[in-house]
């Protein structure tokens, strides 16, 4: 009856996506965590239960440590180039000190890489850090610096730092962007009330700009040191993590456990832990939000 | 004979609600914002189900009935048009759905259209369309579906006061040419009062008063009624019961009343005295009846009307209207007479009470 | 939009200063791609040894070698997944949406909470799970293999984007269809996905964006070359042509035209859906 057939129809509507979720998304996180639980391989059939054995090697494992405090020095970086750096670019171009054509131009050039895949980023500055030959290199030495000229992507004191300077170069226009619509929703009469008094324009940055946009600068702080430790494929691309674990992440080292070392238990230990460090990161936000309202 | 009989109860929104509504007639249900009356519109219309009760339409039970099956339609606040489809394609989708042909949505939607001069503007958007014109909209895409009953839920709400009065007219003319049964809701008195067969005033949920507008004006069965209807609102003053024939106001004076009052009251009872601001007069006094001093506070000069609000010995206020040619000044004291016929008396429980006269 | 500025007069020092770091960084910004596209038309050695100049001779020819080496195969499949995924996305976000914004039934606050929760779980960590998955259903490394996971994560954000824009769709609207008698499958096709085009054109936006740069699903999940997308792609490319960097700078230009067009023509929308998107 016409009835019963209202009843169902609004479930038909939702039921492909909680499918999907539950098995593809969901599914797998719970499968993740129980993995963990185990030491197997994907080649031999057996498994053995190990409790938090593999957390304890995870513990114990230089390159975790590692991993982790790149993890957390890219975090560091990203935040001063994605948010510090970019909250001051897009307050210079909306406070309308270039006329609007300018303006429109910087927002576009400095967008631009955003939308490049990350293996053409990768690939592309590869070549540009290569040793002597390299755009880098090239530049040090026409301006005769050749003394700061590394083998960048192959010393273990600059691989780090190479990528994650790749990455800022990639993302710190998108988020320069995404704050120029932030600053727009301040109304315009509040700027304008500040100029009558007098006040300059780093004052109005410091004590209208900046609040104002509080609410957006805390998710986008969180959502940028979310990717700081969830970071894969740029550092893959561009090093894999080497020389010699020297920029190794928690993606790439998850990634290799399982792939390549085939220690899949172990891999599935150090997925957990990320997934644990982002939902804290995410749980930190929500009392931060709800402490300022 | 089409009558719709609705004895029903949806907990805290409508209370125990019996209406019913005889064949082509124009019923208003009216009241304050919140009293039930969309409520009870949309259980007619089938979009909100209730609680207990019945609804019956020509004598068959609707309650499990799907709303496009009830032979209803509905013209809405906000129009409701499709914003993306054409005035026809609007007025049409009834018919489409149902799977009707194309030459028989045509000629329906023409019809409808030519009855509400819309034939040059089926083509357009509604964006393209003015207030009034989109209100026309709404109604012809009802028309078209010819209904036995049209609801209409606060339809001049969304337009402005110039906009409203025509379209009131309009709506007047319609009703007489289409020649069907409507129900309408509105919080405007003076739209219930002008276009209603028969007016249901609502309350929280209940049903205060049924009955003709000038039934519910010259007679209304209780405070809320008798507040709600006329403008400038019916004056309230409170009075003392003194004997079976004077009351004494509290702002001074006495009402004589030609006959008794209904034996339930008692002395020192409490009861308002309920004067429309218009049976008031200045200059020659009436005999039997109340006599009120006060004070013109504020004389608003209208040009065909004056209307004077007086200060009361005991801080009430009066509202008196009256001709253009009133010569007060605020600060003026104006003495102001009613005759007894003219006075409704409310009881302590706010009830009407009818006066042997 | 931007605050007036006053002084129209010259330029002051902190101006200039302004301006010259801008102008740095839109260098900087834009220089590796030019250098990019001058290098896909050099003889490989050309490429480095005078990097700074223009090309000698514009060698199309890099092109033509970079298509030929598999380059248009990589391109298929992404357009291929990408098609798929952005679609299907799109339409069953849109159905959730519409189900949990309009129609009425019961568990709608659990089920749009299970929904979004799929946002925090990231995708790095599902990925060996998901490997194991794919393959017991037998469609580790097809086209399925790719599409299915990224409908799956990308329904949470798009189902989000679209139902805050339908609840600005007025109720009345559905209640008049109702009244004319439509189901809510009439409803859903032909007056909410209409009305909603502007959303779901943004959200096809992002999410082809997401989906056609996607890296580590794209690595895991197909090895064949015949299946690989061209993200991925590029990194057996690059591999194969050690050594021939024109010619690979050829591919990569290849891989980002199509991309840096659409960019260029539709900026405005580009970036304001972008945006807009991650704002919400």
């Amino acid at each position: 009856m016409m009835a019963i057939q209202h009843r169902m129809v609004p479930y038909l509507f939702v039921l492909p996506a909680i499918i999907l979720l539950l098995v593809f998304v969901y599914g797998p996180a719970v499968e993740n965590v129980i993995y963990s639980l185990y030491a197997w391989s994907s080649m031999s059939p057996d498994w053995r239960f190990v409790g938090f054995g593999n957390y304890g090697e995870l513990f114990a494992n230089p390159i975790f440590w590692t991993a982790l405090l790149n993890n957390i020095v890219y975090a560091v970086v990203s935040v001063l180039f994605q948010v510090a750096f970019a909250l001051g670019l897009a307050a210079v171009l909306q406070a309308g000190v270039f006329g609007p054509r300018l303006r429109s131009f910087f927002r576009t050039t400095l967008f631009l890489p955003s939308i490049l895949p990350v293996t053409v980023v990768g690939l592309l500055w590869q070549l540009i850090h290569q040793p002597t030959i390299g755009l880098i290199d090239q530049l040090l030495y026409t301006t005769g610096l050749e003394s700061l000229s590394h083998v960048w992507l192959g010393e273990e004191r600059t691989a780090l730092i190479a990528v994650v300077m790749v990455s800022q170069w990639q993302w710190t226009g998108y988020m320069m962007a995404l704050f120029m619509v932030a600053i727009a929703a301040i109304p315009r009469d509040l700027y304008e009330a500040l100029e009558l008094e007098g006040a300059s324009k780093l004052q109005t940055f410091r004590h209208l700009t900046v609040p104002g946009v509080r609410e957006s600068t805390l998710i986008f702080t969180v959502i940028t040191i979310f990717g700081a430790f969830k970071v894969f494929d740029i550092v893959w691309v561009m090093t894999a993590g080497g020389p010699n674990h020297a920029s190794e992440v928690l993606g790439t080292h998850m990634y290799r456990s399982a792939f390549r070392d085939d220690v899949v238990g172990y891999a599935s230990a150090v997925a957990t832990v990320i997934f644990f460090l982002t939902i804290s990161v995410g749980y930190v936000q929500l009392k931060l939000q709800r402490d300022h309202g | 004979m089409r009558g719709i009989a609705k004895s029903f109860s949806t907990v805290e929104v409508l209370k125990d609600i019996d209406l019913e509504v005889e064949d082509k007639e124009f019923v208003v249900l009216v009241g304050p914002s919140g009293c039930g009356k969309s409520t009870l519109l949309r259980i007619v219309a089938g979009l909100e189900e209730m609680t207990e009760g019945d609804l019956f339409i020509d004598g068959r039970r609707m309650n499990d009935v799907p709303a496009a099956k009830r032979g209803l339609a509905m013209v809405f606040q906000s129009y409701a048009l499709y914003p993306h489809m054409t005035v026809a394609e609007n007025m049409s989708v009834g018919l489409r759905i149902a799977g009707e042909r194309k030459d028989v949505i045509a000629t329906k939607v023409g019809a409808a259209a030519r009855i509400l001069q819309l034939e040059a503007l089926l083509d357009r958007l509604p964006k393209q369309l003015s207030g009034g014109q989109r209100q026309r909209v709404a109604i012809g895409r009802a028309i078209v579906r010819n209904p036995k009953v049209f609801l209409f839920d606060e339809p001049l709400s969304n337009l402005d006061a110039a906009l409203r009065l025509q379209m009131r007219l309009e709506l007047a003319k319609l009703r007489r040419e289409l020649d069907a049964t409507m129900i309408y809701v509105t919080h405007d008195q003076v739209e219930a009062m002008t276009l209603a067969d028969k007016i249901v005033v609502m309350n929280g949920g209940r049903i205060e008063q049924i009955g003709s507008p000038l039934e519910l004006y010259n007679r209304p069965r209780n405070l809320f009624v008798a507040g709600f209807l006329g403008s400038p609102r019916m004056n309230f003053l409170v009075g003392q019961v003194k004997s079976q024939t004077v009351i004494a106001l509290a702002s001074g004076g006495e009402l004589a009343l030609a006959g008794g009052l209904e034996s339930s009251l008692a002395k020192g009872d409490k009861v308002t005295l309920g004067i429309r601001p218009e049976v008031l007069v200045t200059g020659v006094l009436p005999k039997h009846g109340l006599s009120i001093t006060g004070k013109a506070l504020v004389v608003e000069r209208l040009g065909a009307e004056t209307i004077i609000y007086l200060g009361l010995v005991d801080g009430a206020q009066l509202t008196v209207k009256t001709d253009g040619a009133a010569t007060v000044n605020p600060g003026d004291d104006l003495t102001v007479g009613v005759p007894a016929e003219a006075v409704t008396l409310f009881g302590p429980d706010g009830l009407a009470l009818q006066p042997a006269l | 939009m931007t605050v007036a500025a006053k002084s129209r007069g010259g330029l002051t020092p902190a101006h200039a200063a302004l301006l010259i770091l801008f102008w740095l960084l839109a260098g900087a910004s834009v220089y590796p791609l030019f250098w990019l596209f001058m290098s896909s038309l050099k003889s490989s050695p050309e490429m480095f040894g005078s990097t700074w100049a223009l090309p000698e001779e514009w060698r199309w020819s890099n092109y033509a070698a970079a298509w030929e080496a598999g380059i248009s195969q990589y391109l298929v499949s992404s357009v291929i997944v990408t098609v798929l995924s952005t679609i299907l996305v799109v339409f069953l976000s849109a159905a959730a949406a519409f189900a949990l914004v309009v129609l009425k039934f019961r568990g709608k606050t659990p089920i749009y909470a299970a929904i979004l929760g799929g946002l925090i779980l990231p995708p790095e960590v599902a990925l060996f799970p998901l490997f194991k998955t794919l393959n017991t259903l037998g469609i580790y490394n097809t086209y399925l293999a790719l599409i299915i996971p990224y409908v799956a994560f990308g329904i949470p954000f798009t189902t989000f984007l679209i139902r805050a824009y339908m609840v600005t769709i007025p109720a009345e609207l559905n209640e008049a269809s109702i009244m004319d008698g439509a189901g809510p499958v009439w409803t859903f096709f032909h007056v909410h996905l209409p009305l909603c085009r502007p959303i779901l054109a943004s959200a096809a936006l992002i999410e082809a964006m997401r989906v056609w740069n996607e890296f580590i699903f794209a690595l895991t999940f197909v090895e064949s070359e015949s299946v690989k997308t061209i993200t991925i792609g590029m990194m057996s490319f690059a591999n194969a042509l050690r050594g021939d960097w024109a010619v690979l700078m050829a591919g990569l230009a290849i891989s980002i035209i199509p991309i840096l067009i659409t960019f260029l023509i539709m900026q405005r929308q580009f970036i304001g859906g972008l945006t807009q998107g991650a704002i919400k």
